[in-house]
């Protein structure tokens, strides 16, 4: 490529060289990014010519320094030297400068623009900023931000104008603290001092002179929302994460002081009720939120970048809940991160309490979060009965309170027991963590209710935090849970602004997310008992993690009508992509663990059993010692399909790009080698390759089929064919995806039935044979002894083979689960078929306007095809399908348009029938008393199609086949032709207007 | 891969009115920024500007009134291109994928509906071409219907991928591709 020269700034021209400041910027984001670690002053760095100006700016609170126009990035990195930056190279004025990593520097950068300061971090209340308010200098980058809130910002409900010597200190500030002295509270050995001006004040029920509690822990559970709720889905994560893990630490840490510097002198008498009440749901929150982290970080679900723990900057290793009385409790402060830093005494007593140290279990900090949340219950109890609450507001916000705190419990155990799952406990305590989260579930509902919740709204329709009215209430909110308090320990790094919901949106949110931890966990983990079982539930599950069949309605239910969650933001509730990252991360961690699936079984074995099911394989193919073959093969067979049990646990979009990643290439690899098995199989027991099934490749091919097909479906979830040409492709490669998948197991079905039927022939034949035996020995003895009376009626040949397919017929509870998939999938033939027929017929009546010449200048219409399917083209079998394949078989010109809208009407007809029938065996779930291999109730595990499900692809059957009706009796009339998805996700309603 | 002495805007229709030419220096910069910044959601920094212009100068396009004094551009186009293969040693020249990247495209309001977009897109288009893309990509948040009938109806780029959430405003975005011929 030539070179091109550009004019190259330098200080003389007016320019200045920002690398200095680079270079802090980026040691201090360093020092930031471990907030864990005690704060350390930015490196002084040598000042370097035409650089004071910038420092000076900095100083003067502005961000001027940004504003720096024609200065140009260092390029003193060798692997930089070619990057288009040569303009700067020859630069001979520029100083000698320390190499530094040019990506830590355009981090370092790109918070130079305004909008990437997206957490805002508040105006410094500096003289010069009050006097001359300039729009430019109303944020602070981040990487001149205050080493703590005490140097002097402010809360962003005070205008610049506001005295923030009104807010007088409850607690005096540190001795050798250097900070500004309008800091209400800074606690010397806090890590990240926190403003609680109100904290000695705080109480039950709000008072001149006191504040009520309840808003602060309905903000703590609008912050949990925001960190793991569904809508949210963890995208608040790293903004959200240090409000969890620091919301309150001065909170935390005073509490830490009290109990431990005076534990000689009864410090828990120095606690106020409401402090107990705030110190135990602060400590819940933070425990809350390091578990979910911990499953998320663990569960390797690609979604956990934003739980890292390097983002996260704890060191998550230390065995702090080990810690014994020889160990200084002066240490604490600074070395533990988790929980029990706060709360030495209560560690001290519980251990006290234990007759040895080593009796106490592993798990002892979730004990003492328990101790915690117990106390605080108590002094709540202790409160409510002292009083003789009368008032009913009072009544209510004491169990509101309650709620809370119980909620709080109840939801962090159902995490943690999923997280210790081990194979001996599995079920125990999954049941344990089921149990759990409908109580959690039960305490939310309350707490929904609640009138003591309705009062307080928190949150404004833009998803931030609301003013409500009362300034000290405002700044004590603000102070208490400041978002920016942590934006510096950020890093650089570009972060979403925290969207926070309302009150009852939160409620619900959680409620849905406590609720998926059940049916998408739990449920999976104590009822999935095969292969077969378990991948439909996980099927169902991601299905109903999307919201199920139907789209979601535009407008979100909330609490109030002309509240959207995030009011106009853009922001309005859309249809999920899956279920949440908590319920994925767990079900991930616990999909195989301890060396068997679901910590139960073994999973070859489960393989074995499911080829058994789903393609009848013969058990000697399964126990062959051939290489390769036998259990060698069911071990083969393992990780890709636990790839496909993992996939199933993502979210839509994420799992189709994992399927196209890693699933298809390991069953291309795998289609080979079952080839080979089959070989195998045939050579050792000498069968012939033209009468014997390819039991291996079937199996393989069924699953790969059944992948694709799930593929291309999903693309169409999520909108990746949007126009009536990329559907018809789609809908045409899924029939013959369905056709291919049905014939196989069409013919594995039929095979299956003969050969049990002749299995169960060939051993009633030898029954009779052995009863025509017996009757001959005993005819012989009795001929000797003499003629006994009466003669036994022989069955004759027809009967035995009538009482063999009889019996062959019998299904078992998984067969019936089996044939209602297989239904299922001929419903989705139908309409696939059905769906491109009146494409067809539609563009034969020229109602579908041809796709623009325009799109074909760069690509053809081949390449797209191509392309859009080039994931299958690795695949062996089935074999891809071509452009020419899609011409020919979707070709109808010689077709009457009549004819076509007859075939097209036919197959929403016949689609109907079967989802009639269909609903016949799903049964509502009041039904009582069904036989499982005929019938099953909606609520069933362990079937595939739901009721709901097929009531939505009834409605497509039956608008399709109006608006063929009205194309075959006044086409001329029809005007425009729409696409829609209202009906149903995945299958679309072609709209005549 | 073609040297961008080798590359030419060939058969692209003019647009009365409109010049376009390449970004020489930074100058232009500002101008690129404001442009962009006006009408994309994401901020970018100098940097991002930076990296973009600097390393492809010649996949940076203006659009420029031709009657303007000042020369200010009221469109831009702005792309790089990928290599996959290039840090590989033993990957020969052939192996290698140029891929193609659309970063930023804005037009000025006033002067939208006249086809200049399309313009900028297509030279752009083709000189990555020229130079051996395979195919180019690009990511737009899917409420941004403008931009996607820009690269679905008249380009010819399909949807790859839906990214939940990519954006800092919270808006999913859908990666594109253009396949090229």
């Amino acid at each position: 490529m030539s070179s091109m020269s550009s004019n190259t700034p330098d200080s003389e021209d007016g320019y200045v060289d920002i690398t200095h400041l680079i270079q802090r910027c980026v040691t201090e984001s360093l020092s930031c990014s471990h907030p864990f670690t005690p704060l350390v002053p930015p490196c002084s760095l040598p000042v370097i010519a035409g650089s004071e100006k910038i420092i000076n700016a900095e100083k003067d609170g502005g961000d001027t320094a940004l504003m720096i126009q024609g200065s140009s990035p260092p390029t003193t990195s060798a692997d930089h030297a070619d990057d288009g930056l040569h303009n700067i190279e020859g630069d001979k004025s520029a100083p000698s400068l320390t190499p530094i990593d040019m990506r830590e520097a355009m981090t370092a950068l790109e918070i130079g623009d305004e909008r990437m300061d997206c957490c805002e971090i508040p105006i410094i209340a500096s003289e010069k900023m009050a006097s001359s308010p300039s729009p430019s200098q109303r944020t602070i980058p981040p990487r001149i931000a205050p080493l703590h809130l005490s140097d002097g910002t402010m809360s962003p409900f005070q205008s610049s104008s506001s005295d923030m010597s009104d807010l007088k200190p409850t607690r005096p500030s540190s001795k050798d603290s250097t900070s500004s002295t309008n800091v209400p509270l800074h606690l010397q050995s806090s890590p990240c001092p926190s403003l609680l001006p109100y904290w000695e004040t705080l109480s039950i029920v709000s008072s001149s002179s006191s504040h009520q509690i309840l808003p602060l822990l309905l903000l703590q559970l609008t912050f949990l929302e925001a960190y793991i709720g569904t809508n949210n889905g963890g995208s608040n994560a790293a903004e959200t994460l240090y409000c969890m893990l620091w919301c309150h630490d001065g909170v935390l840490a005073d509490m830490r002081d009290k109990l431990s510097t005076n534990a000689q002198t009864s410090p828990l008498d120095e606690v106020t009720v409401a402090q107990w009440i705030l110190f135990a749901s602060s400590i819940g929150i933070v425990r809350i939120a390091e578990a979910v982290r911990w499953a998320v970080v663990n569960a390797d679900i690609y979604e956990e970048e934003d739980f890292g723990v390097a983002m996260h900057g704890a060191d998550d290793t230390g065995n702090d809940n080990g810690d014994n009385d020889e160990q200084s409790l002066s240490q604490l402060p600074s070395s533990l991160p988790s929980t029990m830093r706060f709360c030495p005494l209560l560690k001290r007593e519980r251990a006290k309490g234990s007759e040895t140290m080593s009796s106490i279990p592993t798990y002892q900090a979730d004990e003492y979060i328990d101790e915690v949340w117990d106390t605080a219950l108590k002094h709540l109890f202790e409160y409510a009965s002292s009083r003789e609450v009368t008032d009913g507001n009072e009544h209510d916000i004491i169990r509101a309170l309650e709620i809370i705190l119980r909620l709080q419990k109840s939801f962090y155990h159902s995490i943690c027991k999923l997280s210790e799952l081990n194979d001996q406990n599995v079920t125990d305590f999954t049941e344990e963590a089921k149990k759990k989260s409908r109580e959690t579930v039960t305490l939310l509902n309350e707490l929904n209710t609640s009138s003591a919740t309705a009062s307080h709204k928190l949150v404004e329709t833009d998803g931030t935090l609301r003013s409500v009215g009362d300034e000290r209430l405002d700044s004590l909110l603000h102070a208490s849970f400041d978002p920016f308090v942590n934006r510096r320990l950020l890093g650089n790094a570009p972060v979403r602004k925290a969207r926070f919901c309302n009150t009852f949106k939160v409620i619900d949110s959680l409620t849905r997310v406590v609720s998926e931890i059940e049916w998408a966990v739990c449920d999976v983990i104590l009822e999935g008992n095969t292969l077969g079982r378990i991948m439909r539930m996980l099927e169902n599950n991601s299905s109903r993690g999307i919201g199920g069949a139907f789209p979601t309605t535009a407008k979100p239910k909330t609490d109030d009508d002309s509240e959207a969650p995030f009011g106009n933001s853009g922001l309005a509730i859309e249809n999920p992509v899956g279920i949440n990252v908590l319920s994925r991360s767990l079900m991930l961690l616990n999909l195989y663990f301890d060396d068997k699936l679901l910590g139960q079984y073994d999973f070859p074995d489960m393989i074995g059993q499911h080829m058994q099911q789903l393609c009848a394989v013969p058990e000697a193919l399964l126990q062959s010692a051939f290489p390769g073959c036998g259990h060698s093969w069911l071990v083969r067979l393992a990780k890709p399909m636990y790839d496909t049990l993992k996939a199933l646990c993502f979210d839509q979009h994420r799992e189709r790009t994992f399927t196209e990643t890693f699933i298809f290439p390991a069953f291309a690899s795998l289609q080979l080698a079952a080839t080979g098995v089959d070989e195998s199989f045939r050579l050792e027991h000498g069968l012939d390759s033209q009468t014997t099934a390819s039991y291996a490749s079937n199996y393989v091919i069924v699953q790969t089929i059944r992948l694709m097909e799930r593929h291309i479906g999903i693309g169409i979830r999520i909108g990746l064919y949007p126009k009536w040409y990329d559907l018809s492709t789609a809908y045409w490669y899924r029939d013959f995806l369905l056709s291919a998948l049905l014939n196989i197991r069409g013919s594995i079905e039929q095979e299956r039935f003969e050969r049990k039927a002749m299995e169960l022939r060939i051993k009633l034949e030898e029954e009779e044979e052995e009863k025509k035996r017996l009757n001959a020995v005993g005819k012989k003895q009795i001929s000797k002894k003499g003629k006994k009376k009466g003669k036994k009626k022989e069955a004759n040949a027809e009967t035995v083979r009538e009482a063999a397919i009889e019996a062959a017929a019998r299904v078992s509870a998984e067969d019936f689960e089996d044939r209602l998939e297989y239904t299922y999938l001929t419903v989705r033939r139908h309409l696939c078929r059905g769906i491109v027929r009146y494409i067809a017929a539609l563009r034969q009546a020229g109602l579908l306007s041809e796709p623009p010449p325009s799109i074909t200048m760069f690509t053809s219409h081949q390449t797209r095809f191509e392309k859009r399917f080039d994931s299958f083209a690795i695949l062996p079998q089935p074999q891809p399908l071509s452009f020419e394949d899609y011409e020919r078989g979707s070709d109808f010109s010689a077709v009457r348009r009549e004819d076509l809208v007859q075939s097209a009407g036919d197959c929403f007809r016949s689609c109907k029938g079967v989802i009639e029938r269909l609903l016949q065996v799903v049964v509502a779930e009041a039904v009582e008393d069904i036989d499982i291999t005929k019938k099953r109730r909606n609520d069933d595990l362990y079937i595939s199609v739901r009721r709901d499900e097929a009531i939505a692809l009834t409605k497509v059957c039956v608008a399709n086949s109006l608006f063929l009706h009205k194309l075959s009796m006044t086409p001329s009339k029809v005007n425009e032709v729409s696409l829609e998805f209202t009906a149903h996700k995945e299958y679309c309603t072609l709209n005549l207007k | 891969m073609d040297t961008i002495d080798e590359v030419s805007d060939v058969n692209i229709p003019a647009i009365e009115g409109i010049d376009f030419v390449d970004y020489v220096n930074e100058e232009q910069l500002e101008d690129v920024m404001q442009l962009v910044q006006k009408d994309l959601s994401e901020p970018y920094s100098v940097y991002t500007y930076r990296y973009f212009l600097h390393r492809w100068p010649h996949l940076a396009i203006l659009a420029v009134p031709s009657d303007s004094d000042n020369k200010r551009p009221i469109g831009c186009v702005v792309c790089k291109i990928d290599v996959k293969g290039d840090g590989d040693n033993e990957t020969t020249d052939a192996a290698k994928v140029y891929t193609g990247y659309i970063g930023m495209l804005a037009v000025e309001t006033k002067y939208r509906r006249s086809g200049i977009g399309t313009a900028l897109a297509l030279r752009a288009i083709q000189r990555m071409q020229q130079m051996g893309c395979q195919s180019i990509q690009l990511e737009t948040e899917v409420t941004n219907k403008g931009a996607m009938r820009l690269y679905e109806d008249r380009l010819g780029f399909i949807r790859e991928e839906l990214l939940v959430k990519y954006y800092l405003n919270w808006n999913n975005a859908y990666r594109l591709r253009l396949w090229l011929n």
